[in-house]
């Protein structure tokens, strides 16, 4: 009988919240399952975004060659999916139900392998673990519905911003921060889950896509906003409409202005790391918070009570899976990432670098990173400009990257960036088109001649 | 020497004004007559992208009124690029830059729809393809008659919005609108086809007459022309192959746009490229030749702008078929419809919920397709 894999992918799960003596929250299975099972603590995602994340995972390949603009999920004709297909695994899921995942949700053989994820006005109303998710998978797992062998994959946002903690778990007890009360309430759940798997035949897996902002003593930059409601109340009242645009855009900048000032003085003395920690949620970063991810396998084929601290990356899941489970996947041509296998073994391999990229927003900026990781350094730059917003951190030293010693370090820079060169040359990058604004504008014009609009 | 290829396309004619008009029953006797293909988009860019690549443009990037530019050149290869490559000369006429892809044509042509004559234009470019068969060439030939959707245009797109009361209230005055604008497609046809005759094409060539999608005459409010909705009134088009050695024939049997592209490949003996994404559609060659194939699930979508003055630039309005049932998903109220086409052909009676087995089967085929997947995997 062939193995199942249970594939839990935590949204915005940092490695330093997982295990070890920065975690808060109370995780009593999650401590179980390490010691029955091998952890990676140094695994490098391939993107602070979900999407660029899961690209990297799916086709064990860095986003220079799944697109690094890629706003979808890309699956090849020929892919991880199709092989598992061909191998009899039947594939299920639970992923947001959103246009990005579609490309996933056709594999999947169960109903409503989307979960609710609308946004109703300001609000994101998503369906987690924590509010009927978990039901959900308990009653898959539970059932028969599930043909063996089977590959479940589930991609949960509970751990995304906004938080929401139960009130069960809203208590110092659970966690210094909300973000750890409510990992500390998801190992409940993940111990239900266990407790469904026949672990003797199931291949269990737990990473995620990307990390996290934990804001230093759980004050973010919006703490430091100042109420402007009534201002705005009034300005709409007042003033004609057409000049509520730009009074909005009057007000909002007022509002982030003195939310800097307060920011400023509250954040002297703090290290750049506690700095950047209070810095909205959508801020592209790549620094460790956002890119060390953990990586844990137990089950079948999974030595106990192991922990590898050799650096791996999110691309070398698929082929460490595969390569277990002893389907060949060498169908898949330019994979970036290779089976971790022989470090379950006990054997060690050279050490390959962790390439990265920022989650593409609409506009390209200088905002826009890449880089890539070894274990002693990470270094990266503007994706647009080699020359600038240049990083280099020493990980040994500095494993909160609170000291950018690029400057002082020009060889390093060189040689780094040398690798990233080297790694990214002859890339067949497979970017998804979108118009560009002259392309738009044509067509809009040829729409509007056609009567369209 | 090969077959030449020649498209005339009918743009937004409807398949019941067709089935009562002398010129296409006069067609009918001449050729295959397809009574039931469904377009993969009810408008022209989607629909006619999907046509040039046999591919639903869930897979070529090409889902909507603003994707022309997002045609994946690189992976799939259209109708005009495998005669170009077979030394044929490729030519177009069309109403505009974006209809359809422009990949191996040698002349790509637009017409001004409101003061070009498209029946004395397009005799034009037949005598011009004379000229090439003369020379030993093949040619391939894809005639756009736009002169329906003019009309419309005028008529309807800029008179009344998506959910004009008065347009809707009036449906006897759309009919004759409608009417009066096929009436002329007819005269068009009939003089093309003469011409066709004259020049002795039928005798060397596969002739297509076909309509991309077809065009409201009031039937669902929101919809006063094409492109928001998935009903018949759009979707069901209809095909006239000529092809010599082959004993005209109506094919009543369901098939998609995207079938129409491997058929003419098969016909002229020009196997698919295996270095290009593999197609949606298939050949229809052995239904022509009176074999059977299995009925194939019809895959269509569109934007619906609702109260918009402009297509969405992703499709919101998805739909599965088979010539018994529809499958409807409206994606921007989370609702569906589900029809009998059988008992209900006008799709009135919305049957979902109502706990058919046949609207979760069709709902995971559909999942699959709006995703680019390949149901027979």
């Amino acid at each position: 009988m062939k193995p199942n894999i249970f594939f839990l992918n935590l949204d915005s799960i940092r490695s330093d919240k997982f295990t070890g003596k920065t975690k808060t929250a109370i995780t009593p299975n999650i401590d179980k399952l390490i010691k029955n099972g091998t952890y990676f603590s140094q695994c490098i995602s391939s993107g602070d975004g979900t999407v660029i994340s899961l690209n990297a995972v799916f086709n064990a390949q860095f986003p220079f060659r799944t697109g690094r603009r890629a706003e979808t999920l890309i699956l090849k004709d020929n892919n991880y999916f199709e092989i598992l297909k061909k191998a009899g695994y039947k594939i299920y899921g639970f992923v947001p139900n959103f246009f990005a995942f579609k490309k996933f949700l056709s594999y999947c053989k169960n109903e409503n392998a989307g979960y609710r994820y609308t946004r109703r006005g300001k609000i994101l109303d998503i369906e987690g673990i924590l509010n009927g998710l978990g039901e959900k998978m308990i009653e898959l797992l539970d059932s028969s519905k599930m043909k063996r062998p089977w590959f479940f994959f589930i991609h949960p946002d509970d751990l995304h911003f906004p938080l929401t903690v139960p009130k069960e778990f809203d208590d110092q007890r659970f966690g210094d921060s909300p973000y750890e009360r409510v990992l500390s309430a998801l190992d409940q759940w993940i111990g239900n889950f266990l407790e469904k798997i026949d672990t003797s035949n199931t291949l269990i897996l737990i990473s995620g896509d990307h990390g996290h902002l934990i804001p230093f003593e759980n004050k973010g930059s919006r703490d430091f906003e100042p109420e402007m409601k009534t201002g705005l109340k009034i300005g709409k009242k007042i003033m004609p409409k057409l000049t509520h645009k730009v009074g909005a855009k009057v007000i909002i900048d007022l509002r982030n202005k003195i939310r800097d000032s307060r920011l400023k003085k509250v954040n002297e003395g703090l290290t750049p790391y506690q700095k950047r920690s209070r810095l909205p949620h959508t801020t592209l970063l790549v620094n460790e918070e956002m890119i060390h991810v953990p990586l844990f396998f137990t089950g079948i084929n999974t030595p106990k009570n192991k922990i590898i601290h050799d650096l791996v990356r999110s691309v070398d899941i698929f082929p460490t899976i595969f390569n277990m489970l002893g389907i060949d996947d060498s169908a898949l041509k330019d994979k970036d990432g290779r089976s971790l296998v022989p470090m379950l073994e006990d054997k060690k391999l050279t050490e390959l670098p962790a390439y990265f990229n920022t989650n593409p927003h609409k506009e390209v900026t200088l905002d826009d990173k890449v880089g890539i990781r070894t274990s002693k350094y990470k270094y990266f730059r503007a994706e647009i400009d080699k020359g600038k917003e240049i990083n280099l951190y020493d990980l040994e030293n500095d494993p909160q990257e609170n000291n950018n010693i690029a400057s002082e370090n020009p060889e390093i820079v060189k040689s780094m960036e040398e690798i990233l060169e080297k790694l990214t040359k002859n890339a067949t990058i497979d970017e998804p088109e979108k118009l560009t604004k002259k392309q738009e504008k044509i067509v809009e014009e040829q729409l509007k001649e056609m009567g369209y609009i | 020497m090969k077959r030449n290829v020649i498209i005339l396309m009918i743009d937004g004619g409807r398949l019941d004004y067709a089935l009562k008009s002398s010129s296409f029953s006069s067609l009918k006797q001449r050729s295959v007559f397809f009574s039931q293909p469904i377009t993969y988009g009810p408008h022209t860019i989607a629909a006619m992208h999907a046509v040039f690549s046999g591919s639903y443009g869930t897979r070529t990037g090409t889902n909507s009124y603003w994707s022309t530019y997002l045609f994946k050149k690189d992976k799939f290869k259209i109708i005009s690029q495998y005669l170009h490559d077979q030394n044929y000369y490729t030519v177009a006429d069309v109403v505009n830059e974006l209809v359809i892809p422009k990949q191996g044509l040698d002349e790509f042509h637009i017409h001004d729809e409101i003061k070009d004559d498209l029946t004395q234009r397009h005799k034009s470019f037949l005598e011009q393809m004379k000229s090439k068969n003369e020379q030993n060439q093949n040619f391939f030939l894809y005639l756009q008659y736009s002169n329906i959707h003019t009309g419309i245009m005028n008529e309807v797109l800029k008179v009344y919005k998506n959910y004009s009361k008065e347009y809707f209230e009036d449906r006897e005055k759309n009919e004759q609108r409608y009417a009066s604008l096929f009436k002329n497609a007819e005269k068009y046809l009939t003089e093309i086809l003469q011409k066709i005759n004259e020049l002795g094409f039928p005798e060397n060539s596969i002739i297509l007459v076909m309509s991309d999608h077809g065009i409201s005459v009031g039937e669902k409010v929101g919809e006063r022309a094409y492109g928001a909705y998935c009903y018949d009134y759009t979707l069901r088009t209809f095909a006239y192959f000529m092809m010599q050695g082959i004993t005209p024939i109506e094919i009543s049997q369901q098939v998609r746009t995207i079938d129409f592209m491997p058929t003419i490949l098969d016909y002229v003996e020009i196997p698919l490229d295996k270095k290009y994404e593999s197609i949606d559609g298939e050949s229809l060659m052995p239904l022509i030749k009176g074999e059977k194939i299995p009925e194939k699930i019809a895959y269509s979508e569109t934007g619906n702008p609702l109260q918009d003055t402009r297509p969405p630039k992703e499709p919101n309005t998805k739909s599965v078929r088979t010539s018994r049932w529809k499958l409807i998903l409206n994606e921007y109220d989370d609702t569906r419809e589900l029809y009998d086409l059988l008992n209900d052909p006008s799709e009135n009676k919305n049957l979902s919920g109502t706990g058919l087995g046949i609207e979760d089967e069709l709902l995971k085929k559909l999942k699959i397709l709006k995703a680019g997947g390949d149901l027979a995997k």
